[in-house]
């Protein structure tokens, strides 16, 4: 269809002009919003783009431009207002060269952002807050976000146990979720928060005190065909004694009313007893609402509905605790272990990225009467100045290497741990690692073996099989699950001290 | 800091000309005089993954590079490497040849849909608009298959559509990401045959793709999309990753990808009946 006679169609050539196509795409739809604008095309000149242009009638008749040129066409009310489009698009192009961004209007102070976000789309306000700053103002920021109903993640450590339970009980009277603090895990609504694996959506709700707890208990779900509906952290210490579970006991609230999940699994590392006993009882009562429970508490004796815990399924360990959960669901989670191999001399190293994956293995080495050292490489001792090692996984290949040097160690256990927010690339700096220091401990006849387990999903931005991948043809031995991979270990040793 | 393990080593201490110098990678080209004009060198960082003929920085020493890029020279100047190369203690040499692969029918068909689903859901016309290139998808992706993709057809594919990588070249990339996936080397050959004449008509980065393509060698970002295919992952999450990539470029490639295996499948099932 041809313009109005009225309109007037300028063009501006930009030679040998690449740029971001996101940039160039934004900057064209912004100029196109402009008063008195009716067409905007920016495309490279190549000649099949002159024929689309020509066919949209935006082809300028003089056009001198070749194939690598920007060609940027302004179909307008008034040649002013063609030509004031097309300086605008060029500065804006220009200034993407320089910095490489388009400067957004930015609240300046806490108060602007939340009316902001709160104002910004009216028919879908922001509902949700995520804080990460430093531990020491979260609260401030947290309190003020509550108080505006909004839902906290707390990504932020070091917040004081005080402030924690003031801002739970806060927030619970508000009606909203606050997810730490130092939460880095959850899905809501299939949104994905923090460190979190791409898993299916299903019907199965969490409560999670413990991050990788909730990844590895969620990505093998996802493995037997058992989605997610939410997935609620609620922070490492809400179990504890000082703050007894507040946080928990709201979003299990929640999950019991949502029709969407029909089933309920709490993963925590091991809780304070007193608050485990009061939390059974309150999940026995859901169960006994008709929704089936599984209690995932790290270290606790496995316990079936008809015996010490009528209702509740408790499982000691994250793979039991997923099989169980998958089973209510309908689902079967087979785990296949290890073959053994060879007994390898010397003790066990666990160099982990996940805190509660790391308490897992550290729980199943202990029953098995296995003596080794288990490093929680996330932990704040190894984490001062430096990015947490799941984000940056060089730090754990240095202690790898180191270890290849250490005669007393025989064999190291790994995990590698996937998902949003998780390094683009963790394998390969392990598998790097591993070479370097087999190779150190071959030099002097020492044999040194690998373990690892990766908690991903094919799902997730870096490729679960390419991960495995790069493990396997470094020579990693890789075990299905964490648990897995402790237990042949475990088995190993005993083969070891046997032989 | 990863490389393709096609680039030589001469390329670190060889002067380039600055052809683009983006967010998510440099674009440099080779000033040596013995060099073709299309001799490009792709600077990625690791959000943007490896990408044919070229290098993956950590995140820090990418943004460094560029930084200096940008400072010490003008875009339209020559650089040379050998400064910033030095520094990088580890390398590691990745193979970016796209292997032959199983993809499950189902998670074909299902990418599918979740890829048409997306286009329609956006559906916009004029020349911003990938849509008319992915509507001809399918038919172009049989032809490759037949081996009658037309001149008439590549003049309004090759250098189609918006992006520095125009969306016409990515679905061309993507088809033959597919053919190699399933091992369809003779197609491969007869397709890049037919498209060589057509190089000049697209722009210098698209020449790179496609020519790297047709050697069977992807980015990173097209390996993670067969993984997802053949690992049966969610179509969903798959067209969102593939969004991410570029204004159009990664659902352009993803569209060129799955329609070859589609049509690849209905061939050979109807071959088999038969």
């Amino acid at each position: 269809m041809n313009s109005p006679k009225t309109t007037v169609l300028s063009s501006r050539v930009l030679h040998h002009f690449y740029r971001d196509s996101v940039a160039l795409m934004a900057i064209a739809s912004a100029t196109e919003k402009r008063e008195g604008v009716i067409r905007v095309g920016a495309v490279m000149a190549t000649p099949a783009n002159r024929g689309i242009l020509a066919d949209s009638d935006m082809l300028p008749p003089d056009l001198n431009a070749e194939s690598d040129d920007l060609v940027f066409v302004v179909r307008a009310e008034s040649e002013d207002t063609a030509t004031e489009a097309l300086d605008a698009a060029e500065a804006g192009l220009t200034a993407v060269e320089t910095s490489g961004a388009i400067e957004d209007q930015r609240p300046g102070t806490v108060d602007e952002g939340i009316h902001a976000a709160l104002a910004g789309d009216r028919e879908s306000p922001a509902n949700l807050a995520a804080i990460s700053i430093a531990g020491t103002y979260a609260p401030i920021v947290a309190e003020r976000a509550i108080r505006n109903g909004l839902h906290i993640l707390c990504f932020s450590d070091n917040v004081a146990v005080e402030d924690e339970v003031r801002l739970k009980k806060l927030a619970v009277a508000g009606g909203v979720l606050f997810m730490g603090p130092d939460c880095g895990t959850a899905i809501i609504d299939g949104i994905p928060l923090g460190f979190a694996n791409v898993v299916k959506q299903g019907k199965v709700g969490m409560v999670a005190a413990s991050g990788t707890g909730a990844q590895e208990v969620s990505r093998l779900l996802d493995l037997a065909g058992v989605g997610v509906s939410q997935l609620i952290g609620v922070g490492g210490r809400d179990l504890s004694a000082d703050v007894g579970g507040i946080m928990t006991g709201f979003a299990l609230d929640l999950l019991e009313r949502d029709e969407g999940s029909e089933a309920i699994v709490v993963v925590s590392k091991p809780p304070s007893t007193d608050v485990a006993t009061a939390l059974i009882s309150r999940l026995e009562g859901i169960a006994s609402h008709g929704k089936p429970v599984v209690a995932c508490f790290l270290g606790m004796d496995d316990a079936d509905p008809d015996s010490v815990t009528p209702g509740v399924v408790v499982r000691g360990t994250l793979e039991g605790g997923a099989i169980a959960t998958a089973r209510l669901a309908g689902h079967e989670l087979a785990v296949t272990d290890l073959d053994p191999i060879e007994p390898v001399p010397g003790r066990v190293l666990g160099l982990f990225t996940g805190g509660t994956l790391a308490s897992e293995a550290k729980i199943i080495l202990k029953r098995a009467g296995v003596d080794c050292e288990i490093l929680d490489l996330g932990d704040d001792q190894y984490t001062a100045g430096r990015p947490h090692p799941m984000i940056d996984p060089e730090a754990r290949a240095d202690k790898i290497i180191e270890a290849g040097a250490d005669s007393s160690v025989g064999i190291i256990l790994l995990d590698v741990v996937l998902g949003h927010g998780a390094s683009r690339d963790p394998a390969t700096p392990v598998a790097e690692a591993v070479m370097v220091a087999r190779s150190e401990a071959e030099s002097v006849g020492r044999r040194l073996e690998f373990v690892a387990s990766v908690c991903g999903t094919a799902a997730d931005p870096q490729g679960i099989e390419r991960q495995r991948t790069i493990l396997r043809d470094a020579g990693v031995i890789l075990a299905a699950t964490n648990a897995s991979a402790v237990r042949f270990v475990a088995a190993q040793q005993a083969g070891t001290h046997a032989s | 800091m990863r490389v393709d393990t096609t680039l030589m080593l001469s390329a670190f201490t060889s002067p380039f000309h600055v052809v683009h110098v983006g967010q998510s990678a440099v674009v440099l080209r080779s000033a040596r005089k013995q060099a073709s004009g299309d001799e490009l060198l792709i600077i990625s960082p690791e959000r943007s993954g490896l990408m044919p003929g070229g290098v993956c920085l950590a995140h820090v020493d990418f943004h460094r590079v560029r930084a200096d890029i940008l400072s010490h020279n003008p875009p339209t100047g020559s650089v040379l490497l050998a400064g910033w190369s030095g520094q990088s203690a580890v390398w590691a040499l990745v193979n970016l040849n796209l292997a032959a692969r199983a993809i499950p029918a189902v998670s074909v068909l299902a990418h599918q849909r979740a890829v048409a689903a997306h286009t329609s859901s956006r559906a916009t016309a004029g020349p911003l608009s990938p849509e008319p290139i992915r509507l001809k998808a399918p038919s172009i992706a049989q032809s490759a298959l037949a081996a009658n993709l037309g001149d008439e057809m590549l003049s309004v594919t090759i250098g189609a559509g918006p992006g520095t990588t125009p969306s016409g070249d990515d679905v061309i990339v993507g088809i033959f990401a597919g053919l190699h996936v399933f091992g369809l080397l003779n197609e491969v050959s007869i397709l890049a045959r037919q498209i060589v004449p057509f190089l000049p008509r697209t722009t210098l980065a698209s020449r790179h793709y496609l020519k790297a393509a047709m050697q069977g060698r992807f980015g990173q970002h097209v390996h993670d999309l067969v993984d997802t295919l053949a690992g049966d992952g969610d179509p969903d999450l798959t067209v969102q990753r593939a969004s991410q990539w570029g204004a159009t470029s990664g659902v352009d490639l993803l569209v060129g990808l799955v329609s070859v295996l589609a049509a690849s499948m209905n061939t050979r099932s109807v071959e088999s009946a038969a």
